[in-house]
């Protein structure tokens, strides 16, 4: 938690222009309360006030909803290695995302966008769990396989946009498909609140089910958990936030899948702990990632994504490697 | 009197916005405004250039802002520009905002299609920058290539410009695109009757049978890496005719540009003498 403050202070102060670090904090204070005490130019204030913050904001929404979504999966599918992308969410959301930078007039774009990503990744989920509900209930294995076939899917698609795009929009689409925290406005930042809120107690409230899970289906039953129920409600949290998260930034990969991973080597499978610990560690990870996005090449700046991919990937293999040894 | 007093206070307000620089600070976003601003001899105002800005060889390095679609908003400012020049295509939406919040002008002028555009771009940069006195001698420099390339009477030729020679996945320019600009500068007609830029086979170029073959020259695509690779087209009546040749395509990826202007002579020039030759 401290490390996450730091993590948030860091965010505020460091970017591209030099602004003393003390001032950039009391424009903060100065912003909440209407005094002026940092004392800066108009415009030093808005990159931190109209920037910086809603940056970080988004960074840590985005980061822990990705992250949480990613372990309530993977109790859900008993297997580490899932995360939303594997049940096709957000391989529908990039659908969306990429049939609205193709066909939306380019002024529209920025609220098309993220509602093409948002409802077309709530349908790719409430399509697959249509696909997988069966007399006999859900099952868990149709449903990987059905976003197994969504994902290469959306992929082909995905392509044959790519291929009939102008080179403007192509290029729009591969930057979009790297995941950017650019776009944070207070609208989108409220809408992310609102939705981590809700899957954050949501997913809290499943915890002891997700537990039981964890010793398989038909054992969870015999305690009593009413395992549709659950599964139906888990499918629809994780649509909302990924469905959510994608339309704000973009696709951003590796943190729903390393993090719960690496929180649950720490701390061990107990969900009541592993869900908030998990939603801790994305937002800090999403957000080192973006200072680092916005450090790295400066001026420039970095998709994001990528960056994920660079520290978690490897962060990754050195945990499996070690893990592997003392085994 | 009053006048002389405008002026001053004119004069005053200027020095105070563009504080101790003698020169506004400028960025530009937009390779062929980059070539517009040394070619206009303003290249010193430069503190920062995008990814498709070439600098010459050996020039002092200016900061890289990355690609004018995906600007960092806080980069671009932590430059302390007074002016940002960029085409249409500048964003995200956050730059313009920020940058109006503290005070940058912004240009923003079309990718330049055709000589025209080129030339009322070349007016717009001057203005802005403070270069009027340079900008007549710019004009007339395009004006004269212009003449000459009219002159050079290339309406027969069949072009197609391609992009990248990847064997079987040629890239080719058909219409709105940077390579079409090009062939119409030529004067010649564009043998891509589709538009934007679409990947053909050797064996549907070789149907199409164009006169003359546009290489986009950069690292490791040249005329001759193109007939390594497609060796069909030596079937072809540009090959037959010796007319496969290249273009340097940092001139032209943000539309046309000086540079491209002066490639087109240089062109049109070797292929004068080459049918003289025959």
């Amino acid at each position: 938690m401290s490390l996450l403050m730091l993590g948030a202070v860091a965010s505020v102060t460091q970017g591209a222009m030099a602004i003393p670090a003390k001032k950039s904090l009391l424009a903060l204070i100065d912003a909440a309360i209407g005094s002026n005490a940092a004392d800066l130019a108009n415009y030093q204030r808005a990159v931190i006030v109209e920037l910086r913050l809603p940056r970080t904001l988004l960074a840590l929404l985005v980061g822990a909803i990705l992250a949480q979504c990613g372990a309530a999966m993977q109790g859900m599918f008993r297997n580490p290695l899932a995360d939303p992308g594997i049940i096709g969410v957000s391989s529908g959301s990039a659908v969306g995302a990429v049939l609205a930078i193709f066909l939306s007039p380019p002024e529209l774009a920025w609220w098309i966008v993220p509602l093409g990503a948002f409802a077309a990744g709530f349908g790719t989920s409430v399509l697959i769990y249509q696909l997988a509900r069966g007399s006999t209930g859900t099952s868990v294995f149709i449903l990987l396989l059905a976003g197994i076939a969504i994902s290469a899917l959306a992929g082909a698609f995905i392509g044959f946009i790519s291929y009939i795009a102008d080179d403007a929009r192509l290029r729009d689409l591969s930057l979009w498909q790297m995941g950017s925290l650019a776009s944070a406005d207070s609208g989108r930042l409220w809408i992310l609140a609102a939705a981590f809120a809700l899957i954050a107690w949501r997913l809290q409230r499943s915890a002891n089910g997700l537990n039981a899970l964890l010793l398989g289906e038909a054992e969870a039953r015999h305690l009593g958990i009413d395992v549709e129920q659950l599964k139906r409600e888990l499918v629809l949290l994780v649509a909302l936030g990924v469905g959510l998260a994608v339309s704000a930034a973009g696709v951003i990969g590796f943190i729903g899948l390393v993090v719960p991973h690496f929180v649950r080597m720490l701390t061990g499978p107990n969900h009541t702990t592993l869900l908030p610990l998990a939603a801790l560690g994305g937002a800090l990870l999403l957000l080192l990632a973006d200072i680092g996005a916005r450090l790295f090449l400066a001026p420039a700046e970095l998709p994001v994504g990528i960056l994920t991919a660079l520290l978690g990937a490897p962060f990754f293999l050195v945990l499996l490697l070690q893990q592997r040894q003392r085994a | 009197m009053q006048r002389g007093f405008m002026a001053l206070m004119f004069g005053l307000v200027l020095a105070v916005s563009f504080g101790v620089h003698a020169q506004p600070r400028v960025i530009s976003t937009d390779g062929g405004a980059t070539q517009i601003l040394f070619a206009l001899n303003v290249d010193s105002a430069l503190v920062g250039v995008d990814v498709t800005s070439a600098l010459p060889e050996g020039y002092r390095s200016v900061p890289n802002v990355g690609y004018h679609r995906a600007l960092s908003p806080e980069g671009v400012l932590a430059l302390q520009p007074d002016l940002v020049i960029g085409s249409e295509h500048i964003g995200p939406a956050a730059v313009l905002s920020t940058l109006a919040s503290a005070d940058v002008a912004v240009l923003q002028l079309p990718s330049p299609d055709s000589v025209a555009t080129l030339k009322a771009n070349v007016q717009e940069i001057a203005q802005s920058t403070g270069a009027t006195d340079h900008a007549a001698e710019v004009i007339s420099a395009i004006e004269a290539d212009s003449q000459r390339l009219a002159a050079a009477d290339l309406g027969a030729e069949r072009v197609a410009f391609i992009l990248s020679i990847e064997p079987g996945k040629l890239l080719i320019a058909g219409t709105n695109t940077a390579g079409d600009a090009f062939i119409q500068l030529l004067g010649a007609s564009n043998i891509g009757g589709f538009d934007a830029y679409r990947t053909l086979s050797a064996e549907a170029l070789l149907e199409l049978n164009p006169s003359l073959i546009l290489v986009a020259s950069h690292e490791g695509a040249s005329p001759a890496r193109l007939l390594e690779l497609n060796a069909i087209l030596e079937y072809g009546d540009a090959a037959k005719r010796g007319r496969i040749l290249s273009v340097n395509a940092a001139n032209l990826v943000a539309g046309l540009s000086p540079g491209a202007i002066a490639d087109a002579v240089r062109l049109a020039d070797s292929l004068g003498q080459s049918t003289a030759a025959q």
